[in-house]
């Protein structure tokens, strides 16, 4: 859709954020086999698992459904064209011979899989294929250069860690679930949350300040979904703790539209930051550009729970 | 010692010829094939003249040879591009950092019939200095915001023979009998969108940055250019007034002037001519060390379709070399 000059319809009109771990996505009766299969031996779970008893799961599943449900329908009602999705590599598709830092997929789509390997899932019997739209990406990806961020670009899918299951669960999980039956584009953007050296916090912070502007001027009516976090460590030394004082300042950060006080998240080494809490980046970014619109979060949900080995958070910005 | 010695070199396959029928035999499969019309200069590079042209490029290499093992550096930081040699389209970086502890390429000087390569290339092993590299790859990314990828693997997803051409053209004649550990810091010199200049000449200021207190002696290389477009619309055309700008501006300590290349979008911008931007970073890298370059050599070399260009910087302030 296009629109005359002035008009509102060119312009990044809602961003969101979900927590992306496998267990949210399945019934309750598989949280176990999940939860078992990404302990650490040796590593003790906090004296609070044992509180998260089968009623209190059921409790969290049915807040985690909820907080879904008010992202689609956040979603539904803006009707973007185009979801710009910013995650992670979950180890699929990068290896030792290449870690980009930020990675623009380009191509006319983007294969994966939602199974879920700790659940002994097919990888082909849960097929996604996302549409994307080539010239958005590239010119999106191009501002990006002009903006001074060396990013690389992906045309064509070649995945080298887990090569059968094509792309990362960042992109496959959201397009399953959030963006079910969706007649939308989707343009992928890995960042680097895991494999050091990262880009630093103040970094996606900037690169987010830069996507944020050029969605805003783009052609087209855009969402931006962030997917990843909050902290969790599975099979790492913290597996199963969850860092709530993190979680809920960088929630509160985020609802106040003060993104710039994560800047210097990732500049101290801790075991804390480490695992799956680097994917907080995804967040970062989304909010930096979010606030670029003066943004502040609407966090629809926050659950430590326990036996997802995850701080859950849910946040969308209305922007537009 | 910091960052103290810098090249910025062609590495067309042309400067490796001997003799007039290998420079005949590029310029047949570069641009004759092509059926691109070429200009009256290629009329020069015949007989004594081609000799001649001949002589001052290995005259131009010999004097980098020269001044690298005087300055018999402990480092050398390669920075170079590729040309769908190492990379398909499936994950191309603007920078990368490889992190394997050697990388093989085909030696250069391979001769070539029916545009076709004669007999098996030879191959050439650099060693790579990996802690220091990380180490490099670290500060980068951490401190100075650069989004380098990096790689612990070589593999050809590209056109195969291992390291690209960039990498190991130049050095093949450099590191003979003075065999030095190196960095090698792929750009993406080539390949749309490829990075600014400006990006360019930031890297290496950040470059000659970080080594400030390194104890040992760095040398830093940018390889490939000048304007040149092989096999492209005007492949043999060389753009002689953009190449003898750019040796100026960094003959005079100015390559800042030169973050203004690739600012607009033209057909003598694309092509080879992008490498220019390694010779970009290694300005960078040098004039924040307070360097201008010597140029040694410019060759208008058509048939070979490259304006070859030979320079270096020291930390001691040369005489104004303009070639």
């Amino acid at each position: 859709m296009k629109a005359g000059i002035g008009s509102d319809e060119y312009m990044l009109g809602l961003t969101l954020a979900t927590s992306n771990v496998a267990a949210i996505y399945r019934p309750q009766a598989a949280w176990r086999t999940i939860y078992e299969q990404q302990a650490t031996e040796g590593v003790p779970p906090p004296n609070e698992l044992q509180d998260e008893t089968d009623d209190v799961v059921g409790e969290q599943i049915r807040r985690i459904a909820a907080a879904q449900a008010t992202l689609r329908e956040r979603l539904l009602a803006y009707d973007p064209e185009v979801v710009v999705i910013v995650g992670y590599d979950d180890g699929v598709v990068f290896n030792d011979i290449q870690v980009p830092q930020f990675c623009t997929y380009t191509g006319e789509d983007l294969s994966g899989s939602t199974a879920v390997a700790e659940l002994g899932e097919d990888p082909d019997q849960h097929r996604v294929t996302m549409r994307c739209d080539p010239a958005f990406a590239w010119e999106t990806h191009e501002h990006l250069i002009d903006h001074g961020f060396d990013v690389n670009y992906m045309a064509t899918q070649h995945p080298l860690g887990r090569p059968e299951w094509g792309t990362s669960s960042a992109f496959t999980r959201p397009a399953e679930g959030l963006l079910a039956g969706m007649d939308v584009a989707v343009l992928p953007i890995f960042i680097n949350c895991s494999v050091e050296p990262a880009p630093l916090a103040q970094r996606c912070h900037d690169f987010g300040t830069a996507l944020g502007r050029i969605l805003e001027d783009s052609p087209k009516r855009v969402a931006l979904l962030a997917v990843g976090g909050l902290s969790h460590d599975p099979r790492g030394p913290r597996a199963g703790w969850i860092d709530n004082r993190l979680d809920n300042w960088v929630l509160s950060r985020l609802a106040k539209g003060d993104s710039t006080r994560l800047r210097t998240l990732f500049d101290v080494d801790s075991d804390t930051l480490h695992g799956g809490t680097g994917q907080v980046r995804t967040w970062i970014a989304a909010a930096a550009a979010a606030e670029t619109k003066r943004g502040k979060a609407t966090v629809v949900d926050y659950i430590p729970a326990l036996r997802a080995m995850t701080g859950l958070g849910f946040a969308y910005w209305d922007l537009a | 010692m910091p960052v103290g010695f810098g090249i910025g070199v062609s590495h067309a396959p042309g400067m490796y010829a001997k003799t007039h029928e290998e420079w005949d035999e590029l310029w047949s499969m570069l641009s004759l094939r092509a059926n691109i019309p070429q200009p009256a200069s290629v009329a020069r590079e015949t007989g004594e003249q081609l000799d001649q042209m001949i002589a001052r490029i290995q005259a131009g290499s010999a004097a980098l040879k020269t001044a690298f093992d005087e300055y018999d550096p402990d480092i050398l930081i390669i920075v170079g591009g590729d040309q769908s040699e190492v990379f398909d389209r499936s994950n191309v970086p603007q920078m990368m950092m490889y992190l394997g502890e050697t990388a093989e390429g085909r030696r250069p000087g391979m001769r070539f019939r029916n545009g076709e390569i004669v007999g098996e290339p030879s191959m050439m092993t650099l060693d790579v200095d990996v802690d220091f590299s990380r180490w490099l790859l670290n500060k980068l990314v951490k401190e100075e915001a650069f989004d380098v990828a990096f790689s612990s693997r070589l593999e050809n997803f590209g056109r195969g023979h291992g390291l690209p051409h960039a990498f190991v053209n130049p050095t093949a004649s450099l590191l003979e009998n003075n065999n030095k550990p190196t960095v090698l810091l792929y750009q993406n010199t080539y390949d749309p969108p490829s990075l600014s200049a400006k990006r360019c000449y930031e890297l290496g200021q950040a470059i000659a940055r970080v080594c400030r207190n390194d104890p040992r002696k760095i040398a830093i290389l940018g390889s490939g250019g000048l304007a040149h477009h092989p096999r492209g619309k005007r492949s043999g055309w060389l753009d002689q007034p953009l190449d003898r700008w750019f040796l100026r501006q960094i003959a005079e300590g100015n390559g800042v002037a030169t973050k203004s290349m690739f600012t607009f979008d033209s057909d003598t911008m694309v092509g080879g001519t992008g490498e220019i931007r390694a010779w970009i970073t290694v300005a960078g890298a040098m004039e924040t060390m307070g360097s201008r370059a010597t140029v040694v050599d410019y060759v208008e070399a058509a048939k070979s379709v490259t304006g070859l260009g030979f320079a270096y910087w020291t930390t001691q302030t040369p005489e104004l070399a303009v070639a």
